[in-house]
């Protein structure tokens, strides 16, 4: 057998073996239905305790965003890792409008790298934002009110040149 | 591949991710989808010292870690001897870089799910994630399971695996069969034995 030229990549494709296979259909397991109710049933009884925990992540991004001016790069990072983290939080419990407000927000965090001037109205602008729909907000806002904020949320940030691109690989 | 009921009672599970949150809404989902307790690492470097003891039969992973990124996680997961570097791994965002996810799926990660994880789909990515039929593939850097989905023909026509079929197929050296001929060959027949 000759060894294959130097430029050559030698693909290896085969069947492994996969034990999460063998357990998953072994007999007795749970139907679907009866699975995913028992998984939100289960988040419901976190529900309180975690929407209590978002809004104390909203004062941690507001704490960030007010110590910028001494720490910048830091206070990015940690304002775009407390997003995520409300992210999660938010779209777990259909809290949408917080999840939305917590991406723009992200949105503007990623973009202040290339910008070429401060973005800094616009992240007031998200942060500013992500508290109005926070769990604990006083003066809970309407249903038009809501979708009017974060349409013009999205419109000054087009205006801006601010969004990420969908990339196909995320599911 | 989703399947109608699936048995999570005794799949060993490594979760591993920063936001103690997330992982605390992982872990609500995982038990009422049936799973026992599934063990956790805040840190790449604390799931490589696990990995080092333990196997395990699912790893779920964050795409950003405090240590590493979750494609780092992986790559050094499919470099470990089998059966380990076969474990399905799923890589969860919330909201990373395109170049983070890309990075995950090059790595050789099963999927790259977007958080919130709703019930119904963790249910069905690990579901998906199960199937035993996906090869794997192992091809200078990349090692990982096989990441064309749909069976469109080699890419421009051209094979390059053992198993593309050419496209071409050339020009017909006999005449075609009448339909009767196909029926013929297919319809089932008495065999005598001598």
């Amino acid at each position: 057998m000759t060894a294959p030229p130097s430029s050559t990549i030698v693909v290896k494709r085969y069947i492994a073996p996969n034990r999460l296979a063998s357990l998953v259909d072994r007999p007795g397991g749970k139907r679907r239905e009866r699975a995913i109710a028992d998984a939100h049933r289960n988040l419901e009884a976190v529900r309180e305790e975690t929407l209590a925990a978002a809004n104390l992540l909203v004062d941690e991004i507001e704490a960030a965003f007010a110590r910028r001016s001494s720490d910048y790069r830091g206070a990015l990072e940690d304002m775009q890792r407390v997003a995520n983290q409300i992210i999660t939080i938010a779209g777990t419990y259909k809290a949408l409008s917080l999840c939305e407000a917590c991406m723009r927000l992200c949105d503007v965090i990623a973009a202040c790298p290339f910008a070429s001037q401060g973005l800094d109205p616009p992240l007031a602008i998200c942060v500013r934002t992500v508290r109005l729909f926070a769990p604990g907000a006083t003066g809970a806002l309407d249903e038009v009110s809501t979708r009017r904020i974060l349409r013009e949320l999205r419109q000054a940030l087009d205006h801006l040149g601010i969004s990420m691109p969908k990339d196909p690989a995320i599911d | 591949m989703t399947r109608d009921k699936m048995k999570l009672s005794g799949v060993s599970a490594l979760v591993v991710d920063p936001d103690r949150h997330a992982v605390s809404l992982l872990l609500q989902m995982l038990r009422g989808l049936g799973m026992d307790q599934p063990t956790t690492a805040d840190t790449g470097e604390q799931a490589k010292v696990l990995l080092k003891s333990q196997s395990f039969d699912l790893c779920i992973f964050e795409a950003t870690l405090p240590d590493m990124s979750g494609a780092e996680l992986v790559q050094y997961i499919r470099k470990l001897p089998p059966p380990a570097k076969y474990t399905p791994i799923l890589v969860v965002t919330a909201y990373s870089h395109v170049g983070n996810v890309r990075a995950a799926r090059d790595a050789g990660a099963h999927l790259v799910v977007k958080k919130p994880l709703s019930p119904q789909t963790l249910f069905d990515r690990i579901s998906w994630a199960a199937s035993a039929a996906r090869p794997f593939v192992e091809a200078g850097s990349y090692v990982g399971p096989d990441r064309r989905l749909k069976f469109t023909g080699p890419p421009d026509g051209v094979g390059r695996r053992q198993d593309d079929l050419p496209v071409e197929i050339g020009s017909a050296t006999e005449p075609n069969l009448s339909q009767a001929e196909i029926d013929a060959m297919v319809r089932p027949m008495k065999v005598f034995a001598e």
